[in-house]
This record gives structure tokens, sequence and C-alpha cells, in this order.
């Protein structure tokens, strides 16, 4: 691929334009870059002192205290703009750049591992899985319209992705949104439950059928123990099978702040710190964003190195 | 009562009494505490500390040390000198040090109870325990489903036993209900101890209740101020208070109702001994209470040395030590996060 050398001045002087204007924001993004640094080292500094702080108020923490069953509770979206651009002017190469948002996992995941039968759960997944994609939504189309300002003052081609990134960002957000929340309640008890469920029916009914075959076929005292037993041998697997089912419901209702982890009352430093760790994560994800803007956007083989020679030359 | 303790407590406990006064002076004093807080790295500290006390305890400790090694190898001196104390106490001091440590035991069961329901392995937790808490049958907490279950099978024939209230409920283990009991246990243990105290009478009787009534005010406050916001009731909030105390009956009863941390200091402020307190607190600040609480704890011990011929010393030491290991603790997190302006945010200073 490669940009037609100019044959008009005109045609070279857009790209000029349109190199500088990249070379502009590329050192915007450079600058952002580097103050979003800063900001994340104090949100850090911060973190760790306040866990500190906590350390010192109720004795020592640390990872004896996770809960085995962690399941992340936010996680990464990672959307490639290159696979929206309809670009017109795709006859050069792209440098692929990736956004990133995060997703926090649905909040009511414990109430809605209570219900039984699959159903319900099913279909409150994907109430969920809908709320959250509206709720992200507006998270993924602010990253995209970062995009889509830093994309705007890139010049022809860039101009021409931006708008078409930010329609494509927040399907390509949403897309992954629902599949992931669909693994997501695949991960949780509701499946457990409704095994655990089937299971026990299951047992009740093979032992009933037992049961009346050895009433049928057999004297009517051992038939009768017979019932008796099976009936009391289903009674007590299934409370046992219930118990289960309720520890591990109510762990995964419990289970969804990690502050809990560590007691219910906690000192305010331990909140703190979680927030602080929270905001830290956000930065972390802008200063992704961000890094992909450092790189310049179009990256063709002869005419970009050509064109930046004359401009490092003309300067 | 008072001074006829002069006759007869050398006669068992004499031993024990200059066994805890020697300790007691090999607490770290400001000179220490300065040199700590002028280390750059952690093996500094280290260095530090091997011409103190600790200094047979860290000495042989690898390289790469952390926070967490330094403080396991801190209290590791305290327990072998509460060890050697204990195993040559006699009748009346040994339950006395034995009620000492039931506060650790009962923090030891919650940890591991917490943890099986963390689905972590026992063994990872029984070392995770404190030495001075624990008893023989510790590791079977593991099996137990909920309370009843707990009291029936393992805390019965624990030195915790009569603190189980006899509405045991069948209810599961969950945090909030691991976090109640952690809580009603307490308030129990304090209530015993105290009453103990008083049996024993004379000057061990004047100074622990003194001491322990600080210790349930304390933590009737850091209740009060951590449950802000979660979903403990009122009510289960008061039932967590102890009966005595400065604050019992009647601060208790404002400490309930207060849902923020200014109306908790106005609570506060009406009992005349901790006014003073929360003078020294600016407005909406609450971080620097935790360490005004614990100076004002360490005041209260170092005075209790000031006399003699009772067992409050030995209580007393503990607490310092303690206090110790938390300011070592905060100097080390600080130097290790190079925030060395926050050292003095964190250290009680002894003498």
């Amino acid at each position: 691929m490669s940009t037609p050398e100019a044959s008009t001045s005109g045609d070279r002087a857009t790209d000029l334009d349109a190199e500088e204007r990249e070379f502009v924001e590329s050192m915007d993004a450079m600058q952002d870059y580097l103050q979003l640094q800063t900001k994340l080292q104090e949100q850090l500094k911060q973190g760790l002192l306040s866990l500190a702080r906590a350390k010192y108020s109720m004795g020592p923490i640390g990872q004896a205290q996770y809960d085995m069953d962690i399941t992340a509770s936010v996680r990464l979206a990672v959307s490639s703009e290159e696979a929206q651009a309809a670009a017109p002017a795709a006859s050069c190469s792209r440098h692929s750049r990736h956004s990133f948002t995060l997703q926090k996992a649905p909040a009511k995941a414990g109430a809605r591992a209570v219900r039984g039968d699959g159903a319900a759960s099913a279909s409150a997944a994907d109430a969920d899985a809908d709320a959250d994609a509206g709720g992200e939504k507006p998270a993924g189309v602010k990253a995209s319209q970062g995009a889509a300002r830093a994309g705007g003052g890139g010049g022809g081609g860039g101009g021409g992705k931006g708008p078409a990134a930010a329609k494509g960002g927040p399907q390509a957000v949403e897309a992954e949104v629902e599949e992931l929340d669909m693994d997501w309640s695949d991960e949780e008890g509701s499946g457990e439950e409704d095994e655990g469920l089937r299971e026990a029916n299951d047992f009740l009914r093979r032992m009933r059928v037992e049961a009346e075959e050895e009433a049928s076929g057999g004297g009517g005292g051992g038939g009768a123990a017979a019932s008796t037993s099976g009936g009391g041998g289903d009674g007590a697997s299934q409370k046992q099978q219930r118990q289960q089912r309720r520890r591990r419901r109510r762990r995964q209702g419990g289970g969804s702040d990690p502050l809990h982890w560590f007691g219910v009352l906690v000192p305010p430093a331990l909140k703190e710190a979680q927030g602080q760790f929270a905001a830290a994560l956000e930065t972390c994800v802008e200063l992704a964003n961000k890094a992909q803007r450092v790189l310049p956007r179009s990256r063709s083989a002869g005419g970009a190195a050509a064109a930046t020679a004359t401009a490092a030359g003309a300067m | 009562m008072y001074g006829f303790e002069m006759m007869s407590f050398n006669i068992k406990d004499g031993f024990l009494e200059a066994i805890v006064r020697g300790h007691r002076s090999g607490l770290l004093t400001v000179a220490d505490y300065n040199n700590l807080s002028q280390c750059e790295t952690l093996d500094d500290i280290k260095m530090n500390l091997t011409s103190t006390d600790y200094g047979a305890y860290l000495a042989n400790e690898a390289s790469p040390i952390y926070t967490a090694n330094i403080v396991e190898k801190c209290t590791q001196k305290l327990v072998n000198d509460w060890n050697y104390m204990r195993t040559q106490a006699d009748e009346n001091l040994a339950a006395f040090m034995d009620y000492c440590t039931y506060g650790h035991m009962i923090d030891n069961v919650v940890l591991i109870v917490t943890g099986t329901l963390h689905e972590r392995d026992v063994q990872e937790l029984l070392d995770k325990c404190h030495p001075l808490g624990m008893f023989d049958s510790i590791a079977t907490l593991a099996v137990a489903q909920n309370m009843r279950e707990l009291y029936r099978l393992v805390l019965v024939d624990t030195p915790l036993a009569p603190y189980f209230s006899e509405n045991l409920t069948h209810e599961d283990l969950d945090e909030m209900n691991i976090e109640i009991m952690r809580n009603t246990l307490y308030k129990a243990y304090l209530d015993d101890f105290a009453s103990f105290c008083q049996k024993l009478g004379g000057t061990t009787a004047e100074i622990m209740g003194d001491m322990l009534a600080f210790e349930t005010d304390r933590r009737a406050l850091n209740i009060t101020l951590n449950s802000i916001g979660t979903e403990l009731t009122r009510e289960d909030r008061k039932k967590l208070y102890s009966n005595f105390g400065l604050l019992y009956p009647h601060g208790q009863n404002e400490l309930a109702a207060a849902e923020d941390f200014d109306q908790i200091r106005s609570a506060m402020e009406k009992v005349p001994a901790y006014s003073a307190l929360f003078g020294k607190l600016g407005y909406g600040e609450s971080q620097m209470l935790d360490k005004l609480l614990y100076e004002e704890e360490v005041k209260k011990c170092v005075d209790c040395f000031e006399q003699q011929f009772h067992y409050g010393v030995f209580y007393a030491y503990m607490k310092l030590r303690e206090q110790e290991i938390r300011n070592v603790m905060w100097i080390s997190e600080c130097v290790a996060q190079d925030q060395k302006g926050r050292i003095s945010d964190g250290i009680v200073y002894t003498f």
C-alpha cells in the first residue's frame, strides 16, 4: 500500500498538514499520559498508606483473608477500532488501536443466585446483561468519543474514522459485555443450584420408582421398609443438598464486596483504601487508552517517511 | 486492703513481678524510635533493632526482609516472655494471666471460622493465629457449620465456653453473624475479667478496673465508628456494648444512636475523662483518633508500673509490648512506602 506520491503540490500540502496534526495530537497525548502517571502514583501512594493505617488499627491484614472463591468483579473489554473502521482512505495501512473500557460486574449477583429455577435465573441474567450494557454504553461511548476527539484532529483519514469508530465502539463493547455477562452468570452458582435441584429430583424419582417396585414385587414388610428407608434416605440427602446450596448461596450473596472478607466492622481506613485503589484502577485504564493515542495513527511505508523527512528538513 | 499486700505478695509472685519489671525496662525509648525513623530501608531497621531487646529474634533473618516478618519476630519475643512467666506463675496469677490471653483466643477463633467460610486450608490459618491464644482443639473449628455446632463440638471445652449465651441460634455462619459473635464474646469476656479482678481485690482491683473500663469504652467507640454505613442495626449495636465502664449506661445509649462522627464526638465529650481526648481532635478529623486512644492506653499502662504488688503490671506489659510492635510495624511500613513524613502519625512513645 502506498500513498500515491502526490503529483500535485496541493496533495502534498494536505499530507503534511495531516502529519503535523497527528504529531501535535501525539504530543498532547504524551503530555496527558505523563500527567496521568503522576496522578496514578499519588493514588497508589495514598491507597497503600490507608492500608498501612488499617493494619495499625486492626492488626495484620494479608492474603490469608482472601476468599478462595474469588471471581473478578471488574473486567476489561478490549475493542479494536480497526475492525470497525469503514475507512474511505484505508489505502494506508493502519496501526491498529485498541480502546479499553472497564466493566463492573452486576451488583445483584447474590440476589440472582437465590432464585432456584433455571428459567427465572436465565431471565434475570438477560435483564442484568441489558442493564449492564445500557450502563456500560456510556462508558464505552465516552472512551470512543475520546478517540473520536483525538481522531478528529487527525485530518482526512482520521476524521473519517472518528464517527465510524464512535458508532462501532459501543456496539463492540455491548457485544462483549453481553457475552462476558453470559459467561459470568454461568460461573455463578445458579447453574450449580439448578443441577443440585435436578439431582435431588432425579434421586427422589429414582427412590420412588424403586420403592414402588419393591412394594409391588416384594412382601409387605420388606417393601414398606424399603420405601421408608428410601424416603428417609432421600430426605437426608435432600437436606444435605439444601444445606450445601444454602451455604453456597449465602457465600455468593456476601462475597460481592471484598471488603467483607476482613470482617463487617472494618476500620474506616480500609474503606478509604478500597476507594483509592478503585480510582487507581480507572486511572490505569485511562493511561492505557492514552498510550494508544501516543502512537501515530497512520503509518504508510514510503509516504509518511518521506513526508516527515521533508517536514523535518523544512523545520 | 491496701498496704497489706506488701506483706504477702512477694511470697508467691515477687519473682515474676521482678521479671516483668526487667522486661519493661527493655522497651524501646524515644532515642530508639528516632534511630528507627531515620532508617532508609527495612534492612536498616533490622540492623537497628538488633541492638535492642529484639536482637536475638531478628539477627538471623534472611536479607529480603518484609514488614510482616519483622512483626512476626517481635511478636515471638512477647510470646516467649509471656510463656516464661506463665509457666512459673502460681495460683491467682496464673488465672489472671490466662484471662489476659482470652482476647487473643477469641480473635483466633474468629480467624479460623472466617477462613473456613472462605474455603482456606486449616493449616494455613493455624499459622496465622496469635500464639498467645492457642488452645488444643482449635483445628477442629473448621468442621462447624453454624454457631450451635461451633459451641457444642469445640468451644464447650475451652475457657470461652461460659461466654456463649444460652440463646444460640441455628443460623449459619456468615460474615455479619461472625462479627456479632466476636463482639458478643468479647463483651462477655470483659465483663467476666472485670468481675474476676474485683474479686481479687486490693490494688489489682483498682488498677485493673480502671484499665478495663478504658478498654471497654474504647471498644464501644470503635464498634460505633466502624459500624457507620454498615447493616448493623442500633439495637444490635447496643447489645455489643459492655456492662461497665465510664460510658455505661447513658453514654452507651447516646453512642448507639449516633450516626456519624460528629454525633459520636458529642456523645463522648459528655464524659469528662474523654472530652480532653476529643478536644485534641480537630473538627471532622477521625484519622488521629486511633493514635490518641492508643496514647491514652499507654499512659495508663505506664502509670500502672508506679505501684507495686499488684497483677496489673503483667497486663500492662502485654499492652505496652503490643503497642511497641505496632509502632515498629508503622515505621517499617512508612519506610517501605517512602512516606517518612507520616511516621509521626503513628508512633506512640512509651516514655
